[in-house]
């Protein structure tokens, strides 16, 4: 696997390396909530889709009855 | 009548037959000039990129821009982190789609800033307000941003929150999440007056 690269902006100069052991560390920790967080809304889709199929509503109706413009 | 020394640094008053320095007499604040005032940015690149050494006493609020943020696959988040920081991240956002459709998220406890700042092949712009990065107080933020969906997608966002520690910053870094990206980066502080 690839090392992930970042960069460091300080003042005028530019660094371009490899992330260290922490940055890793703090990437990996990012990357899994989002791909959590993603996930997670997925399943709300889903589970949304059932209860406007069990209501017989579109999402475009569901929106009317919460105030949607 | 009185002067002020800039080479010694001390007022004198002359007393009708010579010049008098006063003792702990110390030089004016420099005039300070209201607006906002650039203090760092860049280019994005890679995995993450990290603006070191952009918060600072002079200033306790900030505003940062991003720019012209295009992803390298159809949707790339940006993550923002103030330091090392990787906890105690709280607030909400709320998007409104296109199609009018409003989503909510919460961020509770969360490792990154991870909504509002997102791009596409197409592109992406984000504002992101910051209060007290510096101070050892909580870090307050407002984000704005969208990226250039026609699809319906809620990928507009609007949303506040703060850092639940008392940490001081000098820096913070973005990481992208899904792809990378590319963009400019500029960083403003707010003039105290």
């Amino acid at each position: 696997m690839t090392t992930p690269q970042i960069r460091i902006i300080d003042g005028d100069t530019v660094t371009d390396r490899d992330m260290n052991a922490e940055e890793i560390t703090a990437y990996e920790i990012m990357q899994d909530e989002v791909n959590a967080l993603a996930e997670a809304q997925a399943a709300k889709a889903v589970a949304r889709q059932i209860v406007l199929d069990r209501l017989g509503i579109t999402a475009e109706e569901a929106q009317l009855l919460l105030g949607g413009i | 009548m009185m002067i002020y020394e800039t080479d010694t640094d001390k007022v004198a008053v002359y007393d009708s037959s010579a010049w008098v320095y006063k003792t702990g007499t110390t030089a004016p604040a420099a005039p300070v000039t209201p607006g906002v005032v650039r203090v760092g940015g860049g280019t994005l690149s890679g995995s993450a990129t990290t603006f070191s050494n952009v918060f600072s006493a002079t200033y306790d609020a900030y505003q940062i821009v991003f720019s012209n943020l295009v992803g390298s696959v159809a949707t790339v988040s940006l993550l923002l982190t103030f330091g090392s920081t990787t906890t105690g991240y709280y607030g909400g956002f709320i998007g409104v789609a296109n199609n009018g459709t409003v989503s909510g998220y919460g961020l509770n406890n969360g490792s990154s800033i991870n909504r509002g700042i997102r791009a596409r092949t197409t592109g992406g712009g984000t504002v992101v307000n910051v209060q007290n990065p510096f101070l050892t107080l909580r870090t307050f933020f407002q984000v704005s941003g969208i990226d250039s969906n026609t699809a319906g997608g809620a990928d507009n966002a609007i949303g506040a929150g703060f850092v639940d520690d008392s940490t001081s910053y000098t820096a913070f870094t973005i990481t992208s999440s899904g792809g990378t990206c590319t963009g400019t980066v500029n960083i403003y502080g707010y003039a105290l007056s």
